[in-house]
C-alpha cells in the first residue's frame, strides 16, 4: 500500500493481551480488530509483540482473522524473547500463514514473567532481524545438515520489513546515533519507518528533513499516542523506555482530566492535530496507539480531516514539548514549531578542525 | 604490516592447544580489567569505540543504540548508553558519522570462550566479513 499510492495512511496499533484468545481480554481485543477491519479509513493494523516486555499472546493469532478479511496487518517482531533460530522459525511460520509486513524491533527489556523475571535473549538486534529477512527474501543459503550443496537455497520469502526510529532524544550523541542507525536499517532492507511516541513537532519535522537531505529513501509514519492523564504521568517518569512527556504536557493533561469528560475531547483534538501536523510535514501516515476504540478513532480522523489546509502550521507551534536543553540537528524554522534545513550552528562549530583538536585533549573515557 | 605480524603469530600459536590456552589467558588478563570483557570471542570493541556491548549493554546491541534511552541513560542500568559514549569518543577524531557505515554485525556464539585476538587475525570473527584483509589493529 505504501508503494502503490501516495495516500496518507492511517494505522492503528492493537495491543495484544495475556491469556487465551477466547478469554475476555483477548476477546475484546479481537472484537476491536474485527471492527477496525470493517472501517475503511484504517489502512493497516499493527499488532504488538509482548509489549513492554510482558508475555502476551502472539500477534499472529489475532492477525489471522484480519488476514482472512483481506486487511493489511503489520506484525511486530522483537528480538528479546528468541534467538536467531527461534526468530527464523517464527518468520517461516509468518510467511507460511500469509503475513508479509513485519516491523523489526530490538524490543523492550523483559520486566515480567511467570515466577520471576524472564531471561532476555537479544541474540540479534533489530538490524540483524532486518538482515535476516533480507536474506530470506533473497533465498536463505541452506547450510544446515541435509543441504545439497553450496548453491542450495531455501524458498524465497516476501517480507515487507519496517523499522522504528526515535528522533525524540535529548543529547547530540543520543540523537545522531538514532539517525545513523536509521540509515543502516534502511540500507539493510527497511522499507518504512515508524517513529517513537513523542510530542515535539519540531523534532518530527527535523526527522523528515534529515531523511530528505541525506537520501535515506524511506517513507515515514509518525506515532500518535492518544494521551490520557495517567499515561502522561507514566511517560513523564519514563515508564515506557524512550517515551517522554514533559512536565508541562503532564500538567496540561492533569488539568484537562479534571474536566467533565475527563479530558477526552481535548486528548482527541490533540491527536487529530498531531495527525494534521504529520500530514502537513510530509509524513506518509499516522500510527495511532493508546488502546482506542473504533468510535474514538472515527472521531479523531473526522476532526483531523476537518481542519483547514494550513492549520497544521499553527498546531505545530503549540505541540512542542521538548526535553530541557534538547539537541536539534537543524536550526529552528521560520515557524518556531518546525525545523529549518540549516544545520545547527553550534553543532557545525563543534565539527571544525580546531574544535575537534581541542576535544581530543578531553576525550571522555 | 601489523595485521600480517599478528596473523603470523596467531597462526603459530593456533597450532598448539596448550599455547593457545596460555595466550587466551594473557588476553583475558588484560581485557577483563580494561574492558570488562565477557570472553565472547567475537569482539566488537573496535565497532563501539572500545566499549564492550556484552558487559555494558543489557541488550548487547552491536548495530547501534536501541530506542530506550532516557535522556542519554540506559533504560535499565544507571549509566550512560555505550553508543552515546562511543559517539563522544569518536567525534574528536572525525569518526562519528561513519560509525555505523559497515556490514551488519552478528555475534557467532560458537566463538565463546575462545581467543578474540586469534579469531580476529585468523578471520574467524565478524570482522572477516567487514574487511577480509584489514590491517587495522584488533581488539
Amino acid at each position: 500500500m505504501l508503494e502503490d499510492s501516495n495516500k496518507f495512511l492511517t494505522a492503528v496499533e492493537i495491543e495484544t493481551s495475556r491469556g487465551l484468545l477466547m478469554a475476555e481480554a483477548s476477546r475484546k481485543t479481537a472484537e476491536l480488530a474485527k471492527s477496525l477491519s470493517e472501517f475503511d479509513q484504517v489502512d493497516f493494523v499493527s499488532l504488538t509483540d509482548n509489549p513492554g516486555g510482558n508475555p502476551h499472546i502472539r500477534p499472529e493469532v489475532l492477525g489471522q482473522d484480519l488476514l482472512f478479511r483481506e486487511r493489511d496487518v503489520v506484525i511486530n517482531m522483537s528480538c528479546k524473547d528468541y534467538n536467531r533460530n527461534g526468530i527464523e522459525s517464527r518468520l517461516w511460520a509468518l510467511g507460511s500463514q500469509g503475513f508479509s509486513n513485519v516491523l523489526a524491533l530490538s524490543g523492550d527489556y523483559p520486566i515480567g514473567g511467570s515466577r520471576g523475571q524472564a531471561q532476555p535473549v537479544f541474540d540479534i538486534d533489530s538490524v540483524g532481524l532486518l538482515e535476516l529477512m533480507r536474506q530470506m527474501n533473497d533465498g536463505l543459503p541452506n547450510q544446515m545438515w541435509g543441504s545439497v550443496g553450496r548453491e542450495d537455497r531455501l524458498e524465497k520469502t516476501n517480507f515487507f520489513a519496517g523499522c522504528a526510529v526515535s528522533p525524540f532524544k535529548k543529547l547530540e550523541g543520543e540523537l545522531m546515533t538514532q539517525y545513523f542507525k536509521l540509515a543502516l536499517k534502511v540500507k539493510t532492507g527497511a522499507r518504512f519507518a515508524i517513529t517513537q511516541i513523542g510530542y515535539d513537532s519540531r523534532k518530527a519535522a527535523e526527522l523528515f528533513q534529515y531523511v530528505q537531505s541525506n537520501n535515506i529513501n524511506v517513507p515515514l509514519i509518525g506515532s500518535v499516542f492518544i494521551l490520557t492523564a495517567p499515561a502522561g504521568r507514566f511517560f513523564n517518569r519514563w515508564g515506557v523506555p524512550g517515551v517522554w512527556v514533559s512536565d508541562e504536557l503532564r500538567d496540561i493533561a492533569n488539568k484537562q482530566a479534571k474536566s467533565k469528560d475527563r479530558g477526552r475531547a481535548f486528548f482527541s483534538e490533540l491527536a487529530a492535530k498531531q495527525i494534521a501536523i504529520l500530514r502537513g510535514i510530509g509524513y506518509r501516515g499516522a500510527y495511532i496507539s493508546g488502546r482506542p476504540q473504533l468510535k474514538r478513532i472515527q472521531g479523531i480522523l473526522e476532526l483531523a480531516n476537518s481542519f483547514g489546509e494550513n492549520d497544521w502550521k499553527d498546531f505545530a507551534k503549540d505541540i512542542n514539548f521538548a526535553q530541557n536543553d534538547e539537541f536539534y540537528y537543524y536550526e529552528q524554522g521560520e515557524n518556531p514549531g518546525l525545523s529549518s534545513n540549516v544545520e545547527n550552528k553550534t553543532y557545525r562549530a563543534s565539527k571544525s578542525k580546531s574544535a575537534r583538536a581541542k576535544a581530543r585533549v578531553t576525550v571522555p573515557l | 604490516m601489523g595485521f600480517k605480524v599478528g596473523k603470523a603469530i596467531c597462526t603459530q600459536v593456533d597450532k598448539s592447544k596448550k599455547i593457545t590456552g596460555i595466550a587466551h589467558m594473557v588476553e583475558q588478563t588484560s581485557k577483563i580489567p580494561i574492558f570488562r570483557c565477557r570472553d565472547c570471542g567475537d569482539c566488537s570493541l573496535p565497532d563501539t569505540a572500545y566499549l564492550c556491548p556484552e558487559s555494558q549493554c543489557v541488550k548487547n546491541q552491536r548495530n547501534g543504540p536501541c530506542g530506550g534511552t532516557k535522556a542519554g541513560k540506559c533504560e535499565i542500568l544507571d549509566q550512560e548508553c555505550i553508543w552515546i559514549r562511543a559517539y563522544d569518543r569518536l567525534k574528536p577524531f572525525s569518526n562519528e558519522t561513519t560509525m555505523l557505515e559497515r556490514p551488519v554485525v552478528f555475534r557467532d556464539a560458537s566463538l565463546k570462550h575462545t581467543s578474540a585476538w586469534a579469531n580476529r587475525f585468523l578471520g574467524r570473527d565478524h570482522h572477516a566479513e567487514t574487511n577480509p584483509a584489514d590491517d587495522s589493529s584488533g581488539a
